[in-house]
């Protein structure tokens, strides 16, 4: 009871000195559910369980965002391209990559810059081929898991 | 349970008699002119330089940038894309502070702004008294063709049981410049998750201000959108006072309840050495030039200055660029310089006498009119 009356009494002196505002701006320009707290829950380093869950909240935020005729938000299809990448799938990867690419004419020399370095698909090297094949087999043993 | 009562009524009062100066707005043309001079539509978010010890903040940090930043309307580059690059790329930090990296940076992004993030501060402080969680960051963004600074913010969040306070000048529109509660928060419990969502709240408030971006409707419609603020210091001649927090931090003396700390809080929960301005304050070197920052100041053109009264009131810095503060003792039957300017301070607590005041002042620079 104590407890209570001293929550209530919080409430009430913060509202007297300052009226709560929205933290986003009211326009919502974009979806984001999901982002934050799924972004809280990988911590410092996220397994490939815990990474594949952050792809599905992500993938969530698209089809919602495509669902409401909204853009997706920046860097949404990039994290989506990522996560693909270093969970081993790397033709869906690419194709989230040039998704950001063409939703935001602005990220193109980055995207082509960074495929180039970073995910080469077709000039890959043997060692970047190898890890991914790797990766490929770790997921689809956590994909066993799940099962 | 009394002990919490009186620490969050405290705080309450702070927070309150924060707002005693008189009331002014500023529109958004006047606090950021190189924002609508050359409207970058996209932003490179560096990797955050980490200059706190823990391993993790910048990771931890970059998770919780986006968002808000996104929201204005605004092309954020993906942070942790431009991370895994920057790393395969072997782009050091201090490189890139440098001017002929920005060349190579747009080069190899094409953004039109970059944003320099200084985290300085991602601390847990425990006493016999209470827990503090301390988010602390500094913005920085410039253009990427000419490296001239666009926008600058800084802010710092305490977060104690039972009351958050964030501190700064981060966004008028909500109300705040210094010391406003946010929200009691009782859920935040696993560390890691509590830093990001204390740095989640820190970059919504420095970011909700700016104007809104290309994506928004509201792009380059809202120059004339007034802010409102208090003035929490005030001009007298060559010289602007302060509020006493803006120096000594925040920090709640345990042994004498109805005042600030003037300095920091011992384990003990006594007041120990002056330390809360060096606290707040931060200067950094970016792209040739340099910056400084405390928490209380905004920025135009690197030059810190106080809003106070219809006026951008420029404040002197040292030839190091180091700012420095004054301290003025009143005595008892001397008249305060300052109207709305009050200190409970005492110079000698343990005295029956009638108390000495404190003031705190910094030297002008210069004075510009807001013309309304």
């Amino acid at each position: 009871m104590k407890q209570i009356c001293l929550i209530l009494l919080t409430c009430f002196l913060f509202l007297a000195c300052s009226s709560p505002k929205p933290l986003l701006p009211s326009e919502k320009l974009y979806i984001w559910d999901g982002y934050l707290q799924s972004s809280l829950a990988l911590g410092t380093n996220p397994s490939k369980t815990q990474l594949a869950s952050h792809l599905r909240v992500l993938l969530n935020i698209i089809a919602q965002s495509d669902k409401a005729h909204k853009r997706v938000a920046p860097g949404i299809y990039a994290g989506v391209g990522q996560l693909y990448y270093d969970l081993g799938e790397q033709e869906k990867g690419i194709k989230y990559f040039l998704l950001e690419k063409s939703t935001y004419p602005e990220a193109k020399v980055f995207i082509d810059n960074a495929l180039k370095e970073l995910y080469p698909t077709q000039f890959g090297s043997q060692d970047k081929q190898a890890k991914n094949a790797k990766e490929e087999i770790l997921t689809n043993n956590t994909k066993e898991e799940k099962k | 349970m009394k002990k919490y009562l009186l620490v969050l009524v405290s705080f309450i009062f702070l927070a309150c008699s924060a707002h005693e100066g008189p009331k002014h707005s500023i529109s958004k043309a006047q606090l950021f002119p190189q924002m609508y001079a050359q409207k970058p539509k996209s932003i490179l978010i560096l990797p955050a330089v980490n200059s706190t010890k823990s391993a993790k903040a910048a990771r931890e940090f970059s998770f919780t940038v986006t968002m808000p930043l996104a929201s204005l309307g605004y092309y954020v580059f993906p942070v942790h894309l431009v991370d895994a690059y920057i790393k395969e790329k072997h782009l050091s930090h201090e490189g890139i502070m440098k001017l002929p990296a920005l060349k190579q940076l747009k080069e190899q992004f094409n953004p039109d702004a970059i944003m320099f993030v200084d985290i300085n501060q991602w601390d847990y402080s425990y006493s016999v008294v209470k827990t503090t969680t301390t988010v602390g960051v500094v913005y920085n963004m410039i253009d990427a063709n000419t490296g001239a600074q666009l926008w600058a913010n800084s802010g710092v969040y305490d977060h104690v049981p039972g009351a958050v306070i964030v501190g700064g000048p981060i966004a008028l529109a909500i109300g705040l410049t210094v010391n406003t509660i946010v929200a009691a928060t009782s859920a935040l419990t696993q560390n890691a998750q509590q830093y990001m969502q204390m740095a989640y709240v820190l970059n919504s408030h420095a970011f909700y201000d700016l104007p809104r971006g290309p994506y928004s409707k509201l792009y380059m419609k809202d120059q004339n959108v007034l802010l409102s603020y208090r003035d929490k210091s005030q001009l007298v001649g060559d010289k602007i006072y302060v509020q006493p927090y803006f120096i000594v931090g925040s920090k709640i003396d345990s042994a004498n309840k109805d005042s600030l700390c003037l300095s920091g809080v011992n384990s003990l929960g006594k007041c120990s050495g002056l330390q809360s301005y060096e606290r707040y304050y931060r200067e950094k070197v970016i792209a040739g030039n340099k910056y400084f920052f405390n928490a209380f100041f905004h920025y135009e053109n690197g030059l810190p200055y106080l809003l106070s009264d219809n006026k951008k009131v420029f404040i002197k810095t040292q030839p190091n660029g180091k700012i420095t503060y004054h301290v003025q003792i009143i005595k008892p039957n001397e008249k305060l310089p300052t109207s709305f300017i009050q200190t409970g301070f005492n110079v000698m607590p343990n005295t029956t006498q009638p108390r000495a005041k404190v003031l705190y002042y910094f030297d002008v620079l210069r004075v510009d009119n807001l013309v309304k």
